[in-house]
C-alpha cells in the first residue's frame, strides 16, 4: 500500500507528463518465475478427510497428508509499453502432484492397530479370508489464470522503473486423478482402474490481481523485473467429469458417483466436527439435508505472489 | 491508446465487463442442514420415583458379513455361485436351530423386559426355508411360556434373486435380514418405529446396485403403573467411517422422535446394539456425547466384558476373552443407577448331538437398570 501511494505523490510533484502514454510503441516480452501462495482451505481439508477416509476404511494407512498453501509459479507475459503504460496478456501455470502409493485395506481387520503394508498382504494372498488390495492414487493439479494487465510504469531514472498494475482474467483448469486398485484374497476382483478429472464448476472464473513492479533496465534491449502483489479468485465449487473406467473401491468408498456430481463437505446436523467427503448432486444433498449439511468444496486461491522477470524490449521505430 | 474517458468507450467496457462476469456464473450454493426441534438427553432426577428395567441386546449373527461381497471379481458367475453357496454351508453348519433354542432358553431364565436383537437373519433356497431365526426363536419362546412376549420385527436387505453358473445350475436365494425388539407383557407398545440411516454401504452384485440398508428401531413402551420407556436398537456399520455417520444420525433421529412425542410424564431411554465400536471410539464417543450412558461403565464393571467375535461358530476352544471387543451395548438416559451388567452365551455348548457350538458370533449383553425421570 505504502509504495503505490509513494509512487502517487511523486507523479504529482513531477507533473502530469507522467501519465501521458507518449513516445515510440515497445513490444514487451518476459518469462518469470515465483512463489504463488494461498490458503486453499477446502482443498486441504479435502486432501485430510480423503486421509481419514483411508485409515478409517481399512486402519492401515500408511501416509499422511501434507498440506500445501502455495507453489512455486512460472509466467508467460507479452505486451506493448507506450510512455509510461505497459499493456500485457499473462498466462501464469500452477502444477502440482500428489502420489500416494502402495495403500493397503483389509476388510478382515478394520480396527487394526497395527501398520501392514502391500507387501504384507501379498505375501499372504493365498491365506487371506476375505479381501484385501492395494492402492495406487495419483493426481495431477493444473491451473492456468490467464490475465489482462495494465500497468503503469516510469521510467524515474535512465535504469529503473517502478509503478504499479491491476489484471482482470480468468482462471480455468482441472484436476486429473487415476486410481490403480489391484485386490487380493480368495475370489478377488481383477485389477482395475478409474481416471477422472475434477473440474471447477463454473469452468471459468474471474482473477484480479493487484501488483507492484520494480524494474531495473540495463540496456533498451533487456530488462530484470521484481513483482509483488495480491491475487483475488474463488472456484465455488468442483465436479466430477471425464469419469473412465470403474473402480470398485472407490465406488463403496463414494456411493458410486457419476460424472456431473460435486464434492461436498458431508457433517452431521448436531455434529459438524464429524465431516466426510461425499459426492453427489445437489438434489441428492438436499434429500438428505434432515441429517446432514453440504457444504461444496471449494477453490480459494486469494494470496499474494512473488516473481522475478526477464523482459526483452523491441522499439518500434 | 485506450481512451478511458471517452462515454461510448466507457459504456462498451461497462458491457464487456458485466457479461464476463455474468459468463463465470456460480456453482451449487451450500446445502444446510434442516434444522429440527430436538429434545435434549434425558437425565436421572434426584428424588424421583425408581423405576427398573432388564434390558438385554444380541446379535443373531452366524458369520456372515456384507463386506464378504466387496471386492470379489463380480462379474464372474461362478465366483458369485461359489460365494452363495458358502453362505448356504455356513449357515447349514452352524445349526440354526440349535443355537435359537439356547438363546430362547436363555431368555426364558432371564425374564428380561425387553431384548435388542440384530442380524435376524431368514435364508430360503428354491422355495425351501433354510433359516428364519425370528420364526424359529418366536416357537421357542412360546414352547418356554414366553408367548405372552411381543416380537417387533423390521426387515432390512431384502434379495430376492437366482444365480446361476455356467454349469446350468442355479439358486433361488430369498434372503433378508433384519432388527427386531422382543418386549415383555409389561409394556404396552405405543409406537414402533423404523428409520433407515441415509449415510450406507453400497454394492454392486450380479450387476444389480444393492445398499446395505442400516437402521434404527424405535418402540415407545408404557407400563401399567405410568412409566414410560423410549427403547432403540440398531446395528451399524463395520466401517468406521460410515458407523460415525449413522451414530450421529441415530442421536438426531432419536431426539427428533422424542420431541414431536413428547410424552409426559417424561420417558427413560434405553439403546440397544451392535455398534462395532469399541469403548472409547468413534460411535461409541459420539453417543457418549450426546447423552447416552454406557450401563457397562456405570455399573462399575471391571472386567473387559467382550462381546464379540468367534470366527468359527463350532470351535471348542476360544473365547472372546483372548481376541474379543466389547462393541455391544445396553446404553441408557435417565437411569441413576444401574444395578449389574454381564455378558452371557459367551460360551461354546454342547448340542443335544454332541456337537460344540457357539450360539452367535456375539454375546447376550445384559444391565439391569434403575430409571428416575417420574415424579
Amino acid at each position: 500500500m505504502v509504495a503505490p501511494l509513494l509512487l502517487s505523490l511523486l507523479t504529482f510533484l513531477h507533473g502530469t507528463e507522467l501519465w501521458r502514454p507518449v513516445g515510440p510503441w515497445t513490444l514487451r516480452a518476459g518469462v518469470s518465475a515465483g512463489y504463488s501462495h494461498y490458503d486453499g482451505v477446502d482443498l486441504n481439508r479435502t486432501l485430510v478427510l480423503l486421509e481419514n477416509l483411508t485409515r478409517e476404511a481399512a486402519g492401515t494407512n500408511p501416509y499422511a497428508v501434507k498440506g500445501f498453501d502455495g507453489h512455486p509459479a512460472a509466467q508467460k507475459r507479452l505486451g506493448v509499453r507506450r510512455g509510461p503504460w505497459n499493456l500485457d496478456l499473462e498466462m501464469e501455470q500452477w502444477i502440482e502432484t500428489f502420489h500416494q502409493s502402495e495403500v493397503p485395506f483389509n476388510l478382515e481387520d478394520n480396527d487394526r492397530d497395527n501398520r501392514i503394508t502391500c507387501d504384507d498382504l501379498r505375501v499372504q494372498a493365498d491365506r487371506l479370508t476375505s479381501l484385501a488390495g492395494c492402492i495406487q492414487a495419483s493426481e495431477r493439479f493444473l491451473f492456468v489464470p490467464l490475465t489482462a494487465q495494465v500497468s503503469w510504469m516510469p521510467a524515474w531514472t535512465s535504469w529503473m522503473r517502478a509503478g504499479f498494475g491491476y489484471g482482470l482474467g480468468v482462471l480455468a483448469g482441472d484436476a486429473s486423478v487415476t486410481l490403480d486398485a489391484q485386490y487380493l484374497g480368495p475370489d478377488a476382483a481383477p485389477d482395475d482402474q478409474i481416471t477422472f478429472a475434477i473440474t471447477p464448476d463454473p469452468l471459468v472464473t474471474p482473477v484480479h490481481k493487484w501488483f507492484a513492479s520494480l524494474e531495473w533496465v540495463p540496456t533498451r534491449f533487456f530488462g530484470l523485473e521484481l513483482r509483488g502483489g495480491w491475487r483475488l479468485t474463488h472456484l465455488p465449487s468442483f465436479v466430477l467429469a471425464e469419469k473412465q473406467g470403474s473402480s470398485q473401491v472407490f465406488d463403496a468408498a463414494f456411493d458410486y458417483p457419476e460424472t456431473g456430481d460435486y464434492l461436498w463437505i458431508q457433517a452431521p446436523g448436531r455434529n459438524p466436527e464429524v465431516q466426510s467427503i461425499w459426492i453427489g448432486s445437489r438434489e441428492e444433498a438436499v434429500g438428505r439435508s434432515s441429517r446432514y449439511s453440504y457444504h461444496a468444496v471449494e477453490g480459494n486461491f486469494d494470496g499474494w505472489f512473488l516473481a522475478g522477470s526477464v523482459v526483452f524490449e523491441w522499439r518500434f521505430p | 491508446m485506450i481512451d478511458f474517458a471517452h462515454y461510448r468507450s466507457g459504456k462498451a467496457l461497462s458491457l464487456a465487463a458485466t457479461l464476463f462476469l455474468l459468463s463465470c456464473g456460480n456453482g451449487p450454493s451450500d446445502v444446510p442442514w434442516r434444522p429440527q426441534t430436538l429434545s435434549g438427553p434425558q437425565t436421572c432426577v434426584e428424588g424421583s420415583r425408581p423405576d427398573t428395567v432388564l434390558a438385554a441386546s444380541l446379535n443373531l449373527s452366524i458369520g456372515f458379513r456384507v463386506e464378504d461381497l466387496l471386492f470379489i471379481d463380480q462379474g464372474s458367475d461362478s465366483v458369485v455361485y461359489r460365494r452363495v453357496e458358502g453362505i448356504y454351508a455356513d449357515a447349514a453348519r452352524s445349526l440354526p436351530r440349535e443355537r435359537i433354542r439356547r438363546i430362547a432358553v436363555e431368555i426364558a431364565a432371564l425374564r428380561p423386559d425387553l431384548v435388542g436383537l440384530q442380524e435376524c437373519l431368514h435364508l430360503e433356497r428354491d422355495g425351501k426355508i433354510v433359516m428364519d431365526m425370528l420364526d424359529t426363536l418366536r416357537h421357542d419362546l412360546d414352547s418356554l411360556g414366553l408367548a405372552d412376549y411381543s416380537l417387533h420385527r423390521h426387515a432390512l436387505n431384502p434379495v430376492d434373486v437366482v444365480v446361476g453358473r455356467p454349469g446350468g445350475d442355479s439358486i433361488h436365494v430369498v434372503f433378508h435380514e433384519g432388527l427386531a425388539t422382543l418386549v415383555s407383557p409389561r409394556w404396552t407398545v405405543r409406537r414402533d418405529v423404523i428409520l433407515p440411516f441415509k449415510s450406507v454401504l453400497s454394492i454392486e452384485l450380479i450387476g444389480r446396485r444393492a445398499t446395505s440398508e442400516r437402521a434404527a428401531q424405535g418402540l415407545l413402551l408404557s407400563a401399567a403403573d405410568g412409566f414410560h420407556l423410549e427403547s432403540w436398537n440398531t446395528h451399524l456399520e463395520v466401517l468406521p467411517f460410515q458407523r460415525k455417520n449413522q451414530a450421529t444420525e441415530l442421536v438426531l433421529v432419536a431426539d427428533s422422535l422424542r420431541s414431536e412425542l413428547a410424552i409426559d410424564p417424561p420417558a427413560g431411554r434405553v439403546l440397544l446394539g451392535d455398534l462395532n465400536s469399541a469403548p472409547g471410539l468413534d460411535a461409541d464417543s459420539l453417543l457418549t456425547q450426546a447423552g447416552w450412558k454406557d450401563s457397562w461403565t456405570d455399573a462399575g464393571n471391571r472386567s473387559r466384558g467382550p462381546t464379540c467375535c468367534v470366527s468359527n461358530n463350532r470351535s471348542a476352544t476360544g473365547s472372546y476373552e483372548t481376541s474379543g471387543r466389547r462393541i455391544d451395548y445396553v446404553r441408557h438416559q435417565g437411569a441413576c443407577r444401574v444395578d449389574s451388567t454381564s455378558v452371557r452365551l459367551d460360551s461354546w455348548f454342547l448340542t443335544g448331538s454332541g456337537d460344540t457350538l457357539w450360539t452367535s458370533d456375539h454375546g447376550l449383553v445384559l444391565a439391569r437398570m434403575i430409571y428416575g425421570v417420574r415424579p
